[in-house]
C-alpha cells in the first residue's frame, strides 16, 4: 500500500513534467461541402411577415474550400467577462459582443472600420448637422418572451430608433461618448422607416465605431418599461439571435432568431466567460471554444503554424504613452521633456515587452486610424548622451556623485505612476530604469486602476502612464481641450486644442486626416507626451468556423456581409 | 447545549454590525469611487455636472454616517441593495454564485481530507522513516506550489493532452458533467490546503500515540489498526476539526485564483471584481454573507466536537 502511494506520487510528478513538454497531436478534419442551399427569408406581404424559401448559391468561402454552407451547430466565443446588456450602460467590449447579436444596430463595422448596413440600409447627410437614416422594412422584435409573447411581435420602426437614441442620450450615466452627447440636438421619425438626427454642431465621429451612433442598439420601449432596472439582464431585441440565458461569470446563450431578415445558419451562439488568458488558450486548443479573443504573445508563432487555427490581427495598433502633470515645474520645460524622451530606447522597450506583437509606429493614432503619421518616430530617437546634454543645458548635474542629477543643491525627484495590470508594470519598470541610468530622479509607483484614476483627477503632480484610446477620436479623448486627462494634467496646448476642435467638426475625411496629423505633429514635436511604439493583438479562430468577419466592437456573426457557419 | 448555541447566535448581531461598519468605512475611504471606476478615462471634464448628478443619485455625496445608516436600514429590511454595474439585487448576485462556491468547497475539502488525514496518520506511525519524510515532503510541495501554475499543469495534462476532463467551466449541467468539471479545481484547491492538515494530523497523532490509554489498548490485545483508528485518530481529530472547519468556512468566501484559472463562477471573483470596480453594495453584501457563514460554520464545528469527544460539554 505504501509503495503504491509512493509510486503514484512519482507517476503524477513525471506526468506533469511530460505534459508541459509535449507537443499537441494534430487533428485532420474532413469537410463535406454542398454547393446550393435553400435559405429562408422573411418578407412583408400586406403588412404581415411571411417566411419564404429560395435556392441560393452559398457565399464563397476561402479559396481552398469548396463553395458550401450549413445550417446548425453552435459557435462558442471566449469572453474575459460580461456585465449586463443595456447599451446605454455598457462600457466593456465583451458585453457589447452580446448586445450586437441580440439587438439590431443602425450599421455595423468591418475590421477596416468601414461601415455597412444593418437596420439602416442607407444614410446620407442633408447638411453638416442633419443625418437621414433609411431603415430596413420587415424587421421584427423577438417573440416568445414576457414582452412579446409567441406570435405577438411587431415590426421595428423609426419610432423605435427615436426611442433608443433618446434613451441613450437621456440615461443618467450614459456610456455614449461625450462628444456625441454634447453635439446631439434632436431625433425624429419622418415616417415609419426614416429617421432624422439633428446635431447642434458637426460631429466627425457621428458615424463611427464605438462612438456616435455606433454605440446605439435599437431597443423596444415595452421591454424597458416591463423590466425596469432589470432590463440590462433581460434583453429583448430584433437581432439575428435571441437571448436564452445569462449565467453570471459563466456564459450567455443565444439561439437563432428564425424570423430574422437573414436567417442565421447557427443554432446557437455561446459566449463563455474565461478570464484567465492561459486557461482560455487551453480551452481553445481542446476545442471547447471556437474563438479566442487574445492570443498570448508567446504562443502566437506556435498557433500560426497550426493548421487547425486561423490567427487574425486585431486590426488596431496601440501603445501606452507617458503624459505629464504640467503644473509640475520640471515638466513645463520642453527641453526637459525632450531629454526624458531621448533617454528611452522606446523601440527596444516595446519589442522586449510585446515580442511577437510589436508593430512599430509612434503616436496615439495607429495605422489606419485618422491622424496616423509614420514619421512621428523621428522625434523619439534613443539618445542618452543627447538627453544628458539637454539636462546639463538646463543646469542639472550630479554634483554629489549619488547618481541622481541635482540643481541648486536640490536632487531631481518626481514620480511615474502606472496602473498594475499587465503589460504596464513591464513598461513602467523599463522606463524607470532607463531614466535612472542617465541620472533622472524618478520613482516608479504602481497602483490599482481605480487609484490611478483617482490620483489623475486629484492633480497627481507626477508623470502618468496610460494606454488605450487608439481608435478614431482617441487623440481628442485624451488630449482634447475638454478631455478629462488634459484638464486634470493642466495641458495648455492652444495649437493642438484648436486643431483637435476643428477636426471634431470636419466631416470630410481627407481634410480631417490632415488636421489630425498636424495636431499629432505639434504635440509630439514638443514632447507633451512620450508614446511607446505600437503593438497589435491576435485573436484565433478554429478552422471549423467559416465566413467569419471578425470582432471589432460588434461581433458580426450574421449580417448583410456574412453568415457564420460551422462544420461539426 | 441549547443555551450555548443561542448565546453564540446572539453574538452574531453585534459582530455583524461591527464588521459592516468597518467594511463600509474601508470601502469608502479607499481611493477611487464607483463612478470613476466605471467610466475610467472616458470621462470628459465638461461632464462633471453629469457625474455629480450620478453621485447624487447614488447617494455618494451624503456624509458617510448617513450613507451607512441608510444602508443599515435597508439591510434590516432584507435589502442588500443593487449592484452598481449590473443593477441586479446584490442578494441575487451572491445567491447565483453560492452553489458554485459550495460545490468547489465541498470537492476540495473531500479531496483534501481523503489525502491529508491518511498521510498524516501514516506519517505519524512511520515517524522518522523515509515514508514520513515523503509524506511531509508531499504536503510541503502541495502547499508550496502556486495554485495557478498547478491548475494550468493539470489542464495541460488532463484536458489538452489526454482529453479526459473539461478545462474550464462548470460542465454541461448534468451530474457527471459537473463532477468531471470539479475534479481539477477540487484537486488544485485541495492540494494547497493539504499541507497544514497533514502536519497537524501527524503532530496530533504523535501526541495521542504516546498516551497511556493507547498503551493500555495495545496491552489489552486489540488489533493495531483498531487501536489506531478508534482510539487514536478519534482523539487526534479534535484540533484537526478546528482547522478543517475554519478552512471550510474560509473557502465559502470564495477562492479567486482557482475561480479565475478554471473560470469557476464563484463568490471570490464576484468579491474581487466588486472591489476593483468600487461596487460598494456588492462589497458589503459579500463581506456580510461571508462573515455570517464563517460564524455559523465555526459554531457547527464546536457542536461537532461534542460528537467527536463526549467529554466536551458546553453547559
Amino acid at each position: 500500500m505504501k509503495r503504491l502511494i509512493l509510486a503514484a506520487n512519482i507517476l503524477i510528478v513525471a506526468s506533469l513534467v511530460l505534459a508541459a513538454c509535449a507537443a499537441p497531436t494534430p487533428i485532420v478534419e474532413e469537410v463535406e461541402v454542398p454547393v446550393e442551399v435553400v435559405v429562408k427569408e422573411t418578407v412583408i406581404v400586406e403588412g404581415t411577415p411571411e417566411t419564404v424559401e429560395k435556392v441560393v448559391t452559398a457565399t464563397p468561402g476561402p479559396v481552398e474550400e469548396e463553395d458550401t454552407s450549413k445550417f446548425g451547430g453552435t459557435l462558442t466565443i471566449q469572453a474575459a467577462g460580461m456585465i449586463q446588456f443595456d447599451f446605454a450602460q455598457c462600457a466593456d467590449d465583451n458585453s457589447w459582443w452580446v448586445i450586437s447579436n441580440i439587438y439590431s444596430m443602425l450599421y455595423r463595422i468591418n475590421q477596416d472600420r468601414s461601415l455597412f448596413p444593418d437596420l439602416a440600409t442607407s444614410w446620407e447627410y442633408e447638411d453638416d448637422t442633419t443625418l437621414i437614416l433609411h431603415l430596413r422594412e420587415g424587421v421584427m422584435w423577438h417573440d416568445g418572451n414576457e414582452v412579446f409573447p409567441e406570435g405577438e411581435s411587431r415590426e421595428v420602426t423609426a419610432d423605435d430608433v427615436v426611442y433608443s437614441i433618446e434613451y441613450g442620450v437621456n440615461m443618467e450615466g450614459s456610456t455614449l461618448s461625450a462628444g456625441f452627447l454634447s453635439a446631439f440636438e434632436s431625433v425624429e421619425a419622418l415616417d415609419d422607416y426614416t429617421v432624422q438626427v439633428k446635431l447642434n454642431k458637426p460631429d466627425a465621429l457621428l458615424l463611427s465605431g464605438s462612438r456616435g451612433l455606433g454605440h446605439i442598439a435599437v431597443i423596444p420601449q415595452e421591454a424597458v418599461e416591463y423590466y425596469g432596472e432589470d432590463f440590462g439582464l433581460n434583453p429583448v431585441g430584433s437581432g439575428p439571435f435571441e437571448f436564452v440565458e445569462y449565467s453570471p461569470d459563466e456564459h450567455v446563450i443565444l439561439q437563432r432568431n428564425e424570423d430574422y431578415w437573414k436567417e442565421p445558419y447557427l443554432d446557437e451562439v455561446v459566449f463563455r466567460v474565461i478570464p484567465d488568458e492561459d486557461a482560455a488558450l487551453i480551452a481553445f486548443e481542446t476545442g471547447e471554444i471556437d474563438w479566442l479573443s487574445n492570443v498570448p504573445k508567446d504562443d502566437v508563432a506556435r498557433l500560426k503554424d497550426d493548421t487547425r487555427f486561423i490567427l487574425q490581427t486585431s486590426g488596431l495598433e496601440c501603445g501606452p504613452w507617458i503624459m505629464f502633470d504640467m503644473t509640475v515645474p520640471y515638466f513645463q520645460d520642453q527641453d526637459f521633456r525632450q531629454a526624458l524622451a531621448y533617454a528611452l530606447d522606446i523601440e527596444g522597450i516595446t519589442r522586449n515587452v510585446e515580442g511577437e506583437l510589436y508593430a512599430g509606429g509612434c503616436g496615439i493614432a495607429g495605422p489606419g486610424v485618422p491622424g496616423y503619421d509614420p514619421n512621428l518616430c523621428k522625434y523619439f530617437p534613443y539618445d542618452p548622451e543627447g538627453a544628458q546634454e539637454l539636462l546639463a543645458g538646463l543646469g542639472w548635474e550630479d554634483t554629489d556623485g549619488d547618481g541622481v542629477l541635482d540643481k541648486d543643491g536640490e536632487p531631481m525627484s518626481f514620480e511615474l505612476e502606472i496602473w498594475n495590470t499587465d503589460p504596464m508594470p513591464r513598461y513602467g519598470e523599463a522606463v524607470a530604469i532607463q531614466w535612472q541610468e542617465v541620472g533622472i530622479g524618478v520613482e516608479l509607483q504602481t497602483v490599482e486602476f481605480g487609484t490611478w484614476i483617482d490620483d489623475l483627477f486629484a492633480g497627481p503632480q507626477k508623470a502618468m502612464m496610460a494606454s488605450g484610446f487608439c481608435t478614431d477620436g482617441g487623440l481628442n479623448g485624451v488630449f482634447g481641450r475638454e478631455a478629462a486627462t488634459s484638464v486634470a494634467l493642466g495641458y495648455d496646448m492652444p495649437d493642438v486644442h484648436d486643431a483637435l476642435d476643428e477636426a471634431n467638426v470636419t466631416i470630410d475625411p481627407g481634410e480631417r486626416e490632415n488636421i489630425l496629423r498636424e495636431a499629432q505633429e505639434t504635440m509630439f514635436s514638443q514632447y507633451y507626451a512620450i508614446p511607446m511604439r505600437h503593438s497589435t493583438g491576435y485573436s484565433a479562430l478554429r478552422s471549423r468556423v467559416h465566413d467569419w468577419l471578425g470582432i471589432f466592437w460588434s461581433a458580426n456573426i450574421c449580417t448583410e456581409n456574412n453568415n457564420v457557419w460551422v462544420t461539426e | 447545549m441549547r443555551s450555548y448555541i443561542l448565546q453564540r447566535l446572539l453574538i452574531l448581531f453585534p459582530l455583524l454590525l461591527a464588521i459592516s461598519m468597518v467594511t463600509f468605512l474601508l470601502a469608502h475611504l479607499a481611493p477611487g469611487d464607483p463612478v470613476m471606476a466605471r467610466f475610467g478615462l472616458d470621462v470628459k471634464r465638461m461632464e462633471t455636472e453629469r457625474l455629480e448628478q450620478i453621485r447624487e443619485e447614488l447617494g455618494l455625496n451624503d456624509p458617510l454616517p448617513i450613507q451607512y445608516l441608510r444602508y443599515l436600514k435597508d439591510l434590516l429590511r432584507g435589502d442588500m441593495g443593487r449592484s452598481l454595474t449590473t443593477h441586479a439585487p446584490v442578494s441575487e448576485e451572491i445567491a447565483s454564485r453560492f452553489p458554485a462556491t459550495l460545490q468547489l468547497t465541498v470537492a476540495s475539502m473531500l479531496f483534501m481530507l481523503i489525502v491529508a488525514i491518511p498521510l498524516g496518520v501514516i506519517s505519524a506511525v512511520k515517524r522518522g522513516t523515509l515514508i514520513d519524510n515523503l509524506c511531509m515532503g508531499g504536503a510541503l510541495l502541495g502547499v508550496s506550489m502556486p495554485a495557478f501554475w498547478f491548475g494550468i499543469m493539470l489542464m495541460l495534462l488532463f484536458s489538452l493532452k489526454l482529453g479526459w476532463l473539461p478545462s474550464t467551466g462548470r460542465g454541461d449541467g448534468t451530474f457527471w458533467g459537473t463532477v468531471k468539471a470539479l475534479i481539477m479545481p477540487g484537486i488544485t484547491l485541495g492540494t494547497g490546503l493539504m499541507g497544514l492538515v497533514t502536519r497537524l494530523t501527524r503532530s496530533s497523532m504523535l501526541e495521542v500515540l504516546g498516551q497511556d490509554y493507547m498503551r493500555t489498548a495495545h496491552a489489552k490485545g486489540l488489533a493495531p489498526r483498531l487501536v489506531l483508528i478508534r482510539h487514536g485518530l478519534r482523539n487526534a481529530l479534535i484540533p484537526v476539526a478546528t482547522v478543517v472547519g475554519a478552512q471550510f468556512a474560509s473557502l465559502l468566501g470564495g477562492t479567486v485564483i482557482i475561480e479565475t484559472v478554471f473560470a469557476w463562477p464563484g463568490i471570490g471573483r464576484l468579491a474581487v471584481d466588486a472591489i476593483s470596480r468600487r461596487n460598494y453594495p456588492v462589497i458589503m453584501g459579500t463581506v456580510l454573507v461571508f462573515s455570517v457563514t464563517f460564524v455559523l460554520i465555526n459554531l457547527l464545528v464546536d457542536v461537532l466536537y461534542t460528537l467527536i469527544d463526549p467529554r466536551i460539554r458546553y453547559d
